[in-house]
């Protein structure tokens, strides 16, 4: 008799679904477009790896990692803590053991016990789990002493911290979710009055020297001691020096915590089919809406309120085609509202102290920050443009309306939408400064236009590349080089764009003798003409884009 | 070969289904019908051991799917509405794995005759994500007909498909039928289950309204003619215009 783990079906369905992987890569190199982000995928790999790889066999390993090893045991175990409660937070009442449809479709009727489904989905996961240890692990090349040892103790880690909410969701199956949602709120409200009162502690004691020697500190309280506890197990199978007795002890240590969280997985064996099947259309409808651009919308629940605005003129068109989309962004956008409040919150209150004191401090910060959030963050999270209509563009297409008036109508949301995100922002940064009111008029005059400008090239490089974000899995090297490549582009292009308008401000500045109001004026000219010009442009790509031939690659 | 005792299915306060009783012998095809929220896909998924039942009893071939889900599973197939399949895998792999985990002996054969009777040869190196609607459609009823199940349960199983392949998939739920399998079909195309189905259950909030065979559901409500057709039967039943007859017994 022999033992196997898994049904031969299941053994069969996981190889075929890696060998899926690789034909999917292979395939997509075969075109073109396929092979430049295939290209592109690798080149970020070696910008993003290199210099570690570089580093860890043209020096002496064991200088730097003497050096960093009192780092990393610092701040390891608390960083996989956090992950871990980030990892609970994240997961829903049913969503630790989510299913594909198919699965679901296919695996469930099939006759299959419990205990095969449990162990089959237990082992995609640590398949995938593999890749992700091996890019932490040559992340982690340079503060660990051997790779091995970091790669095996940081997929133990990962394997523990996936395991955690899957206990959870069994328990859910047997306790009954309204017991489980009150138990994990009380699970969570006690770890972070836990955390609270650790970090506490540490603030008694009057800590200098920022967080690495807040980290050790907490590290060194009782309340830390207990609660990092299976997480310094993991950090010290990772930075073990040798093979025996540390490496061995701790990685056993570890395995043996790995181990009884998969034996408590298994005795639990409770019936998760049904949960399953909910977390697995959660999860569904989570990819629908990444693959329509509405990661952050709420359409998995009804809408907190039924707002309405009153129906825009006609516009040629342009109207109706934007009151659409105001709604769906009105309606549909609480995720994005507690997001971007939470973000505002995070930057404002320490902008307000550190702005009352100096000022200078805070333009440089947000002179960092207004340009990462307006072009590049901004645009990804308000999607209430053609992204968001790529399953209805057949539909754009027949509405009697010309190509410029439905761009003009498409990118109007989300231009507000922007604006009136940014636009307190910058004025209460402006208020601040002794040039309050400069400050205060530039942000009226060029937030909009900077806006019109990015959403504007944002739907135009969609068009152009137009792209359903799926999951993106551990194997989806294209999907991840097109990412890379499409960025790489919109970083270059809004630069020469950015440049144009900052030489024109420079000039009119200098001939306006030393005009702060003829630079502006200058540069919101620039702007605007710059997005003038593309809204033909969009249009003739909206013209011809073509639904039929939308693929993923 | 299914059978079905007493079964409810509450979640939390909502009672979807409630005291549901029918058996479905071999060479029959039931008809499960009714209004959305009527409960015909929770049974069909209870039947299928996905969903568990709050109480009572489900079987198939005499396997009860609570206490010997392997066995219940081995013997029937489930064909849910809109299947969803592995997306990066080909057909053929599909049936591939179908056949490993039903333990087909003969399936390159039986891959073969379905491949070529449901016109997916041509696109058995195809993948899934490839697939139009209707072809996903096809592909899920051979992988379901792969190991020659005694019960199929089919919910709207005609959702996408072209013309030749509606008839295709009719004449070979009648085959099977023939051969002795129990086949349930849920649908709302009350054409379907009057062409089809030799029997039929008429399910309203949960309740079995009308359960018996399809020629003898005119006779049953008296004030219905004898040439009613079955949407005016089911319309009849459904909205409550006359008295209900007790049909929660079993067919023979």
């Amino acid at each position: 008799m022999t033992f196997r783990i898994l049904p031969p079906a299941l053994s069969l369905l996981l190889r075929l679904q890696v060998r899926a992987r690789w034909r999917r890569v292979a395939r997509g190199s075969k075109t073109l477009k396929g092979k430049l982000y295939l290209a592109a995928m690798i080149v970020m790999f070696a910008v993003w790896l290199g210099p570690t790889l570089a580093a860890t066999f043209f020096m002496r390993r064991s200088d730097f990692v003497d050096q960093s090893a009192p780092l990393v045991q610092a701040l390891l175990p608390s960083s996989l803590l956090l992950y871990c409660i980030i990892t609970l937070i994240a997961t829903g009442s049913e969503s630790g053991i989510a299913f594909q449809p198919a699965e679901v479709d296919l695996l469930f009727p099939a006759p299959f016990r419990r205990r095969d489904l449990l162990l089959y989905r237990l082992t995609g996961l640590a398949l995938g789990l593999l890749f992700t240890s091996v890019m932490f692990s040559i992340f982690l090349l340079s503060h660990v002493r051997y790779w091995v040892f970091g790669f095996i103790g940081i997929a133990l880690a990962f394997v523990f911290i996936q395991l955690v909410p899957i206990v959870l969701t069994l328990c859910v199956a047997i306790v009954g979710e309204r017991a489980y949602t009150r138990g994990r709120r009380l699970v969570l409200i006690v770890l972070a009055a836990l955390i609270a009162a650790g970090i506490g502690q540490v603030a008694v004691r009057r800590v200098e020297g920022g967080v690495i020697e807040y980290a050790r500190n907490f590290r060194s309280t009782e309340l830390g001691q207990c609660l990092l506890a299976p997480f310094e197990v993991f950090s010290r199978t990772m930075t073990a020096d040798v093979f025996f007795p540390d490496f061995l002890g701790w990685g056993a240590l570890a395995l043996v915590l790995d181990a009884a969280l998969l034996g408590l997985v298994l005795r639990l064996d409770a019936n998760f089919l049904e949960s399953s099947i909910t977390a697995s259309q959660k999860l569904y409808q989570k990819i629908e809406r990444m693959r329509r651009g509405q990661m952050w919308m709420n359409l998995s629940k009804a809408p907190a309120g039924r707002w309405r605005i009153p129906l825009l003129p006609r516009w040629s068109g342009a109207g109706p085609i934007a009151w659409r989309q105001l709604m769906s962004a009105l309606r549909g956008s609480r995720g994005i509202v507690y997001f971007l409040l939470a973000m505002l919150g995070a930057i404002a209150i320490p902008a307000y102290f550190v702005g009352g004191s100096e000022p200078l401090v805070l333009v440089g910060a947000a002179s960092g920050f207004a340009p990462m959030i307006s072009l590049f963050f901004m645009p990804q999270l308000l999607q209430f443009d053609f992204r968001s209509d790529l399953d209805r563009i057949d539909v754009l297409k027949t509405l009697p309306a010309s190509p410029v008036a439905i761009v003009a109508g498409e990118l109007l949301a989300p231009v507000i939408f922007a604006t009136l995100y940014e636009l307190p922002f910058v004025i209460a940064i402006g208020l601040v400064q002794p040039e309050w009111l400069l400050i205060v008029i530039s942000g009226v005059v060029l937030v909009p236009t900077i806006n019109l400008f990015v959403f504007a090239f944002e739907n135009l490089v969609f068009l152009w590349f137009p792209c359903r974000l799926a999951n993106l899995g551990a194997g989806d090297f294209q999907a991840f080089g097109r990412q890379m490549l499409v960025m790489s582009v919109k970083f270059m292009l809004v630069g020469i764009g950015g440049g144009l308008a900052a030489a024109a401000g420079a000039l009119a500045w200098w001939a306006a003798d030393e005009s702060w109001p003829a630079a502006i004026a200058a540069v919101w000219c620039v702007i605007m003409i710059l997005s003038l010009a593309l809204i033909p442009l969009v249009a003739s790509a909206f013209r011809n884009f073509d639904p039929s031939l939308d693929t993923t690659d | 070969m299914i059978e079905v005792v007493d079964y409810h299915k509450t979640y939390r306060d909502t009672v979807a289904v409630a005291g549901l009783s029918f058996r479905v012998e071999a060479g029959q095809i039931l008809g499960l019908v009714g209004p959305n929220g009527a409960g015909k896909t929770t049974t069909m998924r209870a039947i299928a051991g996905i969903i568990p039942a709050t109480r009572g009893r489900l079987s198939v071939a005499g396997y009860d799917v609570a206490v010997d889900p392997v066995a219940a599973k081995q013997r029937f197939a489930y064909i849910p509405d809109d299947p969803k399949l592995f997306d990066a895998l080909t057909v053929d792999e599909h049936l591939a794995f179908i056949a490993a985990a039903y333990q087909v002996t003969d399936a390159p054969e039986k891959s073969e005759r379905l491949l070529a009777q449901f016109e997916l040869a041509e696109k058995r190196d195809a993948l899934a994500q490839e697939l139009s609607r209707g072809m996903r459609q096809k592909v899920a009823v051979c992988c379901g007909y792969l190991h020659d199940p005694v019960a199929i349960l089919f919910d709207e199983p005609l959702t996408g498909l072209d013309p030749r392949g509606i008839r295709t998939l009719k004449q070979s739920i009648r085959d099977r039928a023939q051969g002795g399998a129990a086949i349930m079909i849920s649908s709302h195309l009350l054409s379907l289950v009057e062409d089809l189905c030799t029997h039929l259950l008429i399910l309203e909030r949960g309740r079995s309204r009308y359960c018996g065979p399809v020629a003898e559901a005119r006779t049953a409500f008296s004030s219905l003619s004898a040439e009613a057709s079955l949407e005016e039967i089911f319309f009849h039943v459904t909205e409550g215009g006359a008295p209900v007859p007790r049909v929660d017994q079993p067919t023979t």
